[in-house]
């Protein structure tokens, strides 16, 4: 039922696209915390360049941290430099996607059926925690930022953020089509585009 | 069960015996010849057992995980080396290096590729040794993988922490090993002390003046990390905003703190195998040049280095190496709350 929500609200090309873009900007984001994908300094070398690790093979499921595998090969386009690890790629892929499915959910609800508020906060809130965890390459230089220092129960948390994140992405997404669900009508092409029309009725 | 692990550790030989690479007040010879040093092995401090096995269960006890899985920070296990002309090519003069001379194996070990390895395993002349650094307490230090007699190993990253130091694990035994005390806290060779060599902290502009065929240590470590960039996932020595390295803050929290010092503040500090314990303010030792400690009712000299800016140190009975390195103030003091302090 929920699912089938989902699908008819994907279905509409602005929910889609609004899916879409929001998956990728995740994604750069997700990277970009972990430090795979950075701006190289120096180098003299080609524009475009790949290289990959001997030993890929042995190195590709290897974990540098909770839920950080190591990267097999470096992508350079100009001053761009994308780590590239199958594993990190895949989870940023699927987290990516409950990041759209939350955004296109959320501008459906406020486009649709003029629900506003916080739920389209929903999506932005469980973002966050996969975010932080990928500045946990090394060791969580956040923490030092925030002023605290690291114990073992904080350490256990931070190593839990990403399934924390991706819980949090679920909860929110199946929440939000629950109460979408239980609206009178959850027809899409029969919802009055106007939200103040919806708003209006009694 | 750790009486019964300390009862069966044979004692493996007398005190190493460090022969004296050159006089303790002149340090040009110790760095332009290579370091010779006895070939024993690891050697049982003299600390009175009781108290020695008190403070390394504290700090066994106070092992903390680092946040990557053992491995997770990957050594170099086979190290490719290139020529200075072109490390200059991606080095800027005031990068810090880690420099070896031993046994006329001149290498150095950019910081910059270092800090995401922490330790490089190396082959010299039939020698296992292994560079190692801790970006978390400032530290670099050589270690012999003479582990027991005909014994080599190298050594890994366990992912674990004691007041920050980096806690090796050697593939022999398993045994853990803080860098700073450079002795197992853990595992079949707890107590046991590692022999050390020499490593000098400077910058690859120095180095390279004194050692203009020095190889160094290559990208192509086997993995794949942002080498190229100015800062690391802890700060900078190379520009203003230093972050870790200078801050107040610690990550983790040390057994004892001591406001003594800054607790970043570069200390140049050296131990005996009685556990006696100085450290001189790296500043204090830049001005004054050679400075004379007593450590264990003998005297050590340690002598500054300006065309390194490092130092060297040595008993000063029997002109006895004595490994003297740069470490943050809060770490010393964390490993040797009883330290002397010349500030």
């Amino acid at each position: 039922m929920k699912l089938e929500l989902l699908v008819s609200i994907l279905r509409e090309r602005r929910f889609l696209v609004t899916a879409i873009l929001s998956l990728l900007v995740y994604l750069v984001l997700y990277l970009a915390a972990m430090q795979y994908l950075t701006v190289a300094q120096g180098g003299t070398g080609p524009f475009i360049s790949l290289q990959i690790v001997p030993d890929w093979q042995a190195l590709v499921f290897r974990q540098r941290a909770p839920f950080l595998f190591e990267p097999v090969a470096a992508l350079r386009f100009g001053p761009l430099l994308l780590f590239v690890s199958i594993p990190n790629l895949a989870l940023g892929f699927v987290l990516g996607l409950l990041v759209g499915a939350n955004f296109a959910v959320s501008y459906y609800g406020f486009r649709t059926l003029g629900m506003r508020g916080a739920r389209g906060v929903h999506a932005l809130i469980g973002t966050i925690p996969a975010l932080i965890s990928g500045a946990a390459c090394c060791v969580p230089t956040l923490i030092l930022v925030i002023g605290l220092q690291l114990t073992a129960t904080l350490a256990a948390v931070w190593s839990m953020l990403v399934p924390i994140s991706a819980a949090l992405l679920v909860i929110s997404l199946w929440w939000s089509l629950h109460r979408m669900a239980a609206e009178p009508v959850c027809d899409i092409a029969s919802r009055p585009v106007n939200a103040r029309a919806r708003r209006s009725e009694p | 069960m750790k009486n019964t692990a300390l009862a069966a550790i044979v004692l493996i030989g007398s005190p190493v015996a460090w022969s004296n690479p050159g006089s303790a007040s002149d340090v040009s010879t110790l760095w332009s010849h290579s370091v010779r040093v006895a070939q024993a092995a690891p050697a049982r401090s003299t600390v009175p057992a009781a108290e020695e096995d008190e403070f390394l269960s504290l700090l066994e006890k106070n092992i903390v995980s680092g946040g990557p899985p053992k491995d997770g920070i990957p050594a170099v296990d086979d190290p490719q080396y290139t020529s200075a002309g072109e490390a200059d090519q991606w080095l800027v003069p005031e990068d810090i290096v880690f420099g070896i001379d031993y046994e006329g194996f001149v290498a150095a070990y950019p910081q910059r590729i270092l800090v995401w390895h922490e330790i490089a395993n190396e082959l010299v002349d039939g020698e296992q040794l292994s560079i190692t650094y801790c970006p978390l307490t400032g530290t670099a230090i050589g270690f012999k993988g003479n582990l027991a007699r005909e014994t080599p190993s190298t050594f890994g990253v366990s992912g674990r922490l004691v007041n920050s130091n980096l806690i090796m694990y050697d593939r022999a035994t398993d045994s853990l090993w803080p860098q700073i005390p450079g002795k197992a806290i853990a595992g079949s060779l707890r107590a046991t002390r590692l022999d050390e060599f020499p490593v000098a902290w400077t910058t690859w502009e120095q180095w390279k003046e004194k050692h203009p065929n020095t190889r160094v240590l290559s990208q192509q470590t086997g993995f794949l990390r942002n080498y190229s960039s100015n800062r690391d996932p802890y700060g900078s020595y190379l520009e203003n905003d230093k972050g870790y390295y200078e801050s107040e803050r610690l990550l983790f929290p040390p057994i004892t703190e001591d406001r003594q010092l800054h607790p970043k503040a570069v200390v140049v500090g050296f131990r005996d195998r009685s556990g006696n314990a100085a450290a001189i303010a790296k500043d204090r030792l830049r001005q004054e040049k050679q400075i004379e400690v007593q450590l264990g009712g003998r005297t050590v000299v340690v002598t500054y280095d300006p065309e390194l800016d490092f130092h060297s140190a040595a008993f000063k009975d029997t002109a006895e190496w004595i490994n003297a390195f740069d470490a943050m103030w809060f770490a010393w003091k964390a490993f040797y709350p009883d330290t002397q302090l010349l500030q």
